[in-house]
């Protein structure tokens, strides 16, 4: 020991770059230099070296040679965890070396080595591109067409001309409300198809109240909203009120920084209303374990990490998630600053806890914060109508039931005395029967006739549902008094806590108010800070895709280093500024931008040249016109068939399904689906019930995630399934039949009428006449054939309802 | 001059469907380059592959090792005697060592020691090649169930499933059949469809799932049909729709997405043909409706012959619903009655697949998501079934899988457990270094089978795997 204190021969105080740089340099840097960084630990660079390493640690403690893990693994004795891990181990000088040095503290001169600033953490700049050659004045452009026009310079391509008033309305009305346009618009429309009369029937659709109920699926898929609780359970939740929360901020066109405080920490605001804690039900969309045998404490870390990522996700564009486990090996933000920021989301209840055992299992029950809402007279209408359903399915039961043992007695008169007590004193009183009663009697005379069993069932499902409607409750967000203490989980193993960290912001990202409080609120308003530099870009970003089909970031889950570079960064910066700036936040005003500009306009003919010299259509010569999402398709197609119905908000509802999709799953409440009956099975898509492990198949085939996590960005897949569906589905089938008849009743009188009028409704376009003749022998043959105008027009309305131009935007 | 009178005239100048009207030049180009337009187009290998398609019997819940091909003397030696040594921590508390209830003999040329719960499978040993020495990381079935079928065994993380990722790689070889089927009769295992789903692979590599105690095949294929319209109809009408779509699309320049969108009409149309053939195992002759059994389990397994032999890339075969071969309890009864479902089906298959030349380069996998323990399991207040009496508990330490067919070494039996078949010690096969060796025999360098997302290229061994060259020919 007294030669290792003496080792280098002298007192004089150990030089960093003359003797521990040479010796890094020797044993270390092939596998910690700043291109490997292996393990997360770096000795090339001070920046590196004073960062903690992929297992949460430091790397050394100045002062402190005993503590310090670098001392560790190169003295270790067990050769296969020893460092460097080929080759010789450390001399006994050399180590003797290190500890002196970091003894004395350590001192390693900065060289002032940073990683560079990737664009995106770097503030957006408003500028003015060039007036592009390409792009003359009667095209009424925009901001958003200089950038655009200014690429397409750039590439020898120009915009295409203007898309036909038809197709422009259509594509219009489908981005904004999610459906076609009235009838009375597209009529004006083509009488007049000046850019004044389009811009104000752009504010007609922003003003309808279908436009929240279009731009709340996307938010949904974003906050991973559900009615179940996910994993193996699934059992339903009732998070229904913050689905309408979302609808009703959009149509009120709440500005997104509003927006995003009022779900992240709505509840922290001073006297926060009914309506901004409702909001806070946005974290608690988080799936919940509630399997017999989860650990509570480890759900509750995994919520919280859930909720850290898809606010990283949301606000920061980026997947802080892998700093989870270690330093993020790309961007600036250390595993300890993960957890700084999961300690701003560390104050909320437990959701969960193991109750009593059953059967010698013990439970899972949800405990989190949950509140009652005010009802409305919609969601007491719904529960009148709930009430009706129950009542009368329950009293055919009854019927049934009393039927069946008619027959039993007239086979035999004397069975009657045979009944069990029970049995007989139910069928003796002088009630009715509720529907325990009918259950017993259904049991005790074993009366399986007419689907006794699974009626019996669904009116259980329909009870329970009952009681859904008749309290309004919804999950969510609130904060512990006490907060709870935080530590780095180190390798993301919540077992294994690390340093204890306090809430805090990345130290790359812009700075924390010093006046914000250090809690969730303070939290939400940092990010919606007109200073973060990712939030209005990637809320831009995302817009774009809705609009344009791809961002103009094509990663919208990933603004970091591993994103992809904006095609138009520019164009993306001045829109950014633009929505925080000139437009307050506004969704509807950054909406409304990109559908006024030229380049939206354009139509989207392939012309060869262009598709020649840029195939992907990365620099927008033609409007891209892509496929409509999942529950566009449908409320489409019930809109042209008539059946759409115009109800807004209220319990998720249930359109018709196959009964075998939903299936036994073991301790699943819900095994039977019971489709809803009446108005309630045509209700907008974003109404139907959204069962992470089930969720609605025509929806799942159109590429509709299961929402277990946050989805940016939806793919579009294109299979055979898809057109399946469209073609057989029994739902289909049913719109195809009521559009038919639809077509007979309003399309006029003649059958060119007809077919015309059918057209319009379908396509907003009037028919070429190639086409107007194909539907016409359709037609002819059909009726021919069968002898019934019904089943002629039916055949017409499926060829229309099938066609591609139908579930795409042109 | 209309479709519908004069179709003939229609087919002529269209061909049959789209074959004949032919892509574009613009979506051929495209299609060459990138698959994001038609993404079950064939793929390429890094290398020659060994196998081209795969059939995973999925033995889910857990088949006991030691009761199976995993012989253990010591175990009937040692019968109700404390397991020496530190015991390994398994999911509930295990007791004594339990011999097996079953009766161990030697099979084919390569004696391979196999117990009398597979004795038809058995007979086929020198096309199996047996790895006794697998292990995973848990001895939870849900995770295990992530990790074997999808390389990350978090729950709700979310990877594709490895028939997602093969799929991805290989393209299917049959457009009119989905490329990645998963075949389970009577609902579906735990975890459910996240044991086939694509995550953030697209869409059509997800496997579809078939519950096969259907037998009908409207029922086995939602859609399949048209509620009210014979198939003739119906072509008629498609040949309408796609004349409607083709004229839209105007003359010269197509757009590609209004082209894909009318090829995958076509498949759709063709798939209303091709999968009612495919699953209906009534066409088969008698002899080998015969081989296989007429039972659920013979069915499923003619089906996923008919699934390969039709070009679907990868069919994974459940046992059932739920986690069948968990047998905690009364394992020899449970066993017993498992084994005695799947033997026969499963050796017919490999019989089949030998005689139409077709295991040469067809891959077939069995085994569970781990073993069990060769300890009894012991009653636990407060376990599934507090009465639990002659069963054995989850075993992640080491358990068995076997491989045939597809360039892997028939009549090797591979690694070995410790004395009493508790633990992996010679040659250890971790579930990612099978992952490694499976994505090897189809071609892949299991490294740079890749996917791009949320900035970081994915891969199904995440940053682990080893290919184990012993097993392959």
């Amino acid at each position: 020991m007294a030669c290792l204190l003496c080792a280098g021969g002298s007192l004089r105080a150990v030089d960093f770059e003359k003797e521990i740089a040479p010796l890094f340099s020797k044993h270390c840097l092939e596998c910690h230099d700043t291109a490997t960084l292996k393990g997360g630990v770096g000795l090339e660079t001070f920046y590196h070296a004073h960062l903690t390493t992929d297992a949460g640690e430091a790397l050394f403690t100045p002062g402190d040679a005993a503590k310090s893990v670098l001392l560790h693994v190169v003295t270790e004795t067990d050769p296969e965890k020893r460092m460097p891990p080929k080759g010789d181990p450390l001399s006994t000088n050399e180590i003797a070396l290190l500890q002196r040095w970091i003894a004395e503290g350590a001192k390693w001169p900065d060289d002032g080595w940073r990683p560079p600033v990737h664009w995106s953490y770097l503030a957006p700049k408003k500028s003015t591109p060039p007036k592009p050659v390409s792009l003359p004045d009667d095209r009424h452009p925009n901001e958003v067409d200089f950038f655009i026009a200014a690429e397409l310079d750039k590439h020898g391509l120009a915009l295409n001309p203007e898309a036909g008033p038809a197709n422009l309305l259509r594509r219009a009305s489908l981005d904004i409300t999610g459906l076609p346009p009235a009838r009375a618009q597209v009529d004006a429309f083509l009488a007049d198809p000046s850019f004044v009369h389009y811009r104000r029937l752009v504010d007609e659709f922003l003003a309808s109240p279908a436009y929240g109920e279009k731009w709340a699926v996307s938010w949904l898929d974003l906050a991973r909203y559900a009615d179940s609780e996910g994993y193996q359970r699934d059992a339903p939740r009732n998070m229904w009120p913050w689905r309408d929360w979302v609808i009703a901020a959009l149509n009120a066109d709440m500005p997104f920084d509003r927006f995003s405080i009022e779900q992240l920490a709505g509840d922290l605001l001073p006297e926060a209303t009914e309506s901004q804690k409702v909001a806070t039900a946005f974290h608690r969309n988080a799936p919940l374990n509630l399997e017999a045998g989860t650990d509570p404490n480890e759900d509750h870390y995994k919520q919280i990490v859930d909720r850290v990522n898809t606010t990283g996700t949301i606000w920061l564009g980026s997947t802080v998630g892998c700093a989870q486990c270690h330093n993020h090996k790309y961007d600036p933000i250390s595993a300890k600053e993960y957890y700084e920021l999961f300690a701003f989301f560390n104050n909320t209840p437990m959701e969960s806890k193991q109750q009593g055992t059953e059967m010698g299992m013990s439970n899972m029950v949800h405990i989190g914060p949950v509140m009652e809402v005010n009802r409305s007279t919609a969601d007491i209408d719904a529960e009148l109508e709930a009430e009706a359903e129950y009542e009368e399915a329950l009293a055919a039961i009854r019927h049934d039931l009393l039927e069946a043992v008619e027959v039993r007695l007239k086979k035999n008169p004397k069975a009657g005395e045979a009944f069990p007590a029970e049995v007989k004193k139910i069928l003796e009183q002088d009630r009715e029967m509720s529907l325990d009663q009918c259950r017993i009697v259904s049991a005790k005379l074993a009366v399986q006739e007419r689907g006794m069993g699974k009626r019996l069932e669904e009116a259980e499902i329909m009870e329970t549902r009952l009681t859904e409607q008749r309290k309004k409750e919804v999950r969510i967000l609130q904060e512990l008094p006490e907060p709870r203490a935080t530590f780095v989980a180190r390798r993301g193993d919540f077992l294994a806590p690390g340093e204890e960290v306090t809430p805090a912001t990345p130290a790359a990202l812009h700075p924390f108010p010093e006046d914000s409080p250090r809690n969730r609120l303070g939290l939400a308003k940092w990010l919606v800070d007109p200073a973060n530099p990712l939030v209005a870009r990637a809320q831009i970003n995302r817009l774009w895709i809705e609009v344009f089909g791809q961002g103009l970031v094509t990663t919208p889950e990933e603004f970091g280093t591993q994103g992809e570079k904006p095609t138009h960064p520019a164009l993306l910066d001045s829109l950014a500024v633009a929505f925080v700036e000139e437009d307050g936040w506004s969704m509807k005003k950054a909406l409304r931008r990109l559908v006024l500009s030229a380049t939206y306009r354009q139509s989207i003919d392939v012309n060869e040249t262009s598709a020649a010299r840029d195939p992907r259509n990365q620099w927008l010569w033609r409007h891209p016109g892509h496929r409509l999402g999942a529950e566009m398709i449908r409320d489409q197609a019930l809109a042209i068939s008539g059946l759409l119905s115009s109800r807004q908000y209220g319990v998720s509802v249930r359109p018709y399904q196959p009964d075998t999709f939903w299936r036994k799953s073991a301790g699943a409440s819900e095994t039977y689906y019971v489709p809803s009956r009446g108005e309630d099975a045509y209700r907008r898509g974003v109404y139907t019930l959204w069962r992470r492990n089930a969720h609605y198949p025509s929806f799942a085939n159109f590429d509709a995630p299961d929402r277990s996590a946050c989805v940016v960005q939806r793919d579009v897949s294109n299979t055979p399934l898809q057109a399946l569906t469209l073609m057989n589905d029994p739902v289909y089938v049913g719109i195809a039949e009521a559009f038919g008849k639809r077509i007979i009743k309003e399309g006029g009188t003649t059958i060119d009428d007809r077919i015309d009028w059918a057209f319009r409704t379908t396509l907003t376009r009037a028919p070429r006449e190639s086409e107007r003749l194909l539907l016409h022998s359709a037609f002819e043959t059909v009726r021919g054939e069968s002898g019934s105008e019904e089943k002629a027009w039916r055949e017409v309305a499926t060829i229309l309802l099938n066609l591609h131009e139908t579930i795409n935007r042109s | 001059m209309n479709g519908y009178t004069s179709r003939r005239q229609f087919l002529q100048r269209a061909g049959m469907g789209m074959g004949a009207i032919g892509l574009s030049p613009l979506l051929s180009a495209l299609q060459a380059g990138d698959r994001s337009l038609n993404p079950l187009a064939p793929g390429k290998t890094h290398f020659a592959p060994r196998a081209k398609r795969v059939i995973h019997i999925f033995a889910n819940g857990g088949p006991s090792q030691v009761d199976s091909f995993d012989y253990k003397p010591s175990l009937a030696k040692y019968d109700g005697k404390e397991m020496p040594g530190d015991g390994l921590k398994t999911e509930r508390k295990t007791g004594a060592l339990m011999k097996s209830p079953f009766h161990f003999s030697q099979h084919g040329q390569c004696g391979l020691w196999a117990s009398d719960l597979f004795p038809k499978v058995s007979a086929m040993a020198d096309d199996l090649c047996v790895i006794n020495s697998m292990y995973a990381n848990v001895p939870n079935h849900e995770p295990s169930l992530m990790l074997m079928n999808t390389g990350a065994e978090r729950v709700n993380l979310v990877r594709p499933s490895v028939g997602s990722w093969i799929t991805y790689g290989l393209g299917t070889e049959n457009e009119n059949l989905p490329g990645f089927v998963s075949l389970c009769p009577g609902g579906v295992p735990i975890v459910e469809t996240q044991n086939w789903r694509s995550a953030f692979l697209p869409g059509a590599y997800q496997g579809a799932h078939i519950d096969t105690k259907n037998t009908l095949i409207s029922k086995l294929i939602p859609d399949i049909r048209n509620p009210r319209m014979p198939r003739e109809l119906q072509r008629r009408q498609l040949d309408l729709i796609q004349e409607m779509n083709r004229q839209d699309a105007g003359e010269g320049a197509i757009d590609p997405a209004a082209e894909a969108r009318m090829h995958s009409l076509e498949l759709a149309y063709k798939m209303q043909i091709e999968a009612t053939d495919a699953f209906n195992v009534e066409r088969e002759p008698a002899h080998v409706r015969e081989l296989y059994g007429d039972t659920l389990h013979g069915r499923q397994m003619l089906i996923a012959r008919r699934l390969v032999e039709r070009g679907v890339r990868f069919v994974q075969v459940w046992h059932g619903a739920g986690q069948p071969w968990d047998s905690h309890s009364e394992i020899a009864k449970g066993h017993g009655r498992l084994g005695a479902e799947a033997d026969q089906p499963i050796a017919a298959l490999l019989l089949d697949l030998k005689q139409r030349g077709l295991l040469e380069d067809t891959l077939v996998i069995w085994g569970g998501e781990f073993g069990r323990t060769p300890t009894v399991e012991l009653p636990t207040p407060g376990a599934n079934d507090a009465n639990t009496k002659m069963g054995r508990d989850h075993n992640h330490h080491g358990f068995t899988m076997w491989m045939a067919g597809g360039g892997t070494k028939g009549g090797l039996q591979y690694g070995k457990t410790d004395e009493f078949g508790f633990k992996a010690v010679e040659n250890p096969m971790h579930v990612h270094d099978l992952h490694a060796t499976i994505l090897h025999l189809l071609g892949f360098n299991h490294e740079k089978l890749t996917y791009r997302y949320a900035g970081r290229d994915f891969r199904l061994t995440d940053v682990h795997g080893h290919v184990f060259h012993d097993l392959i020919v």
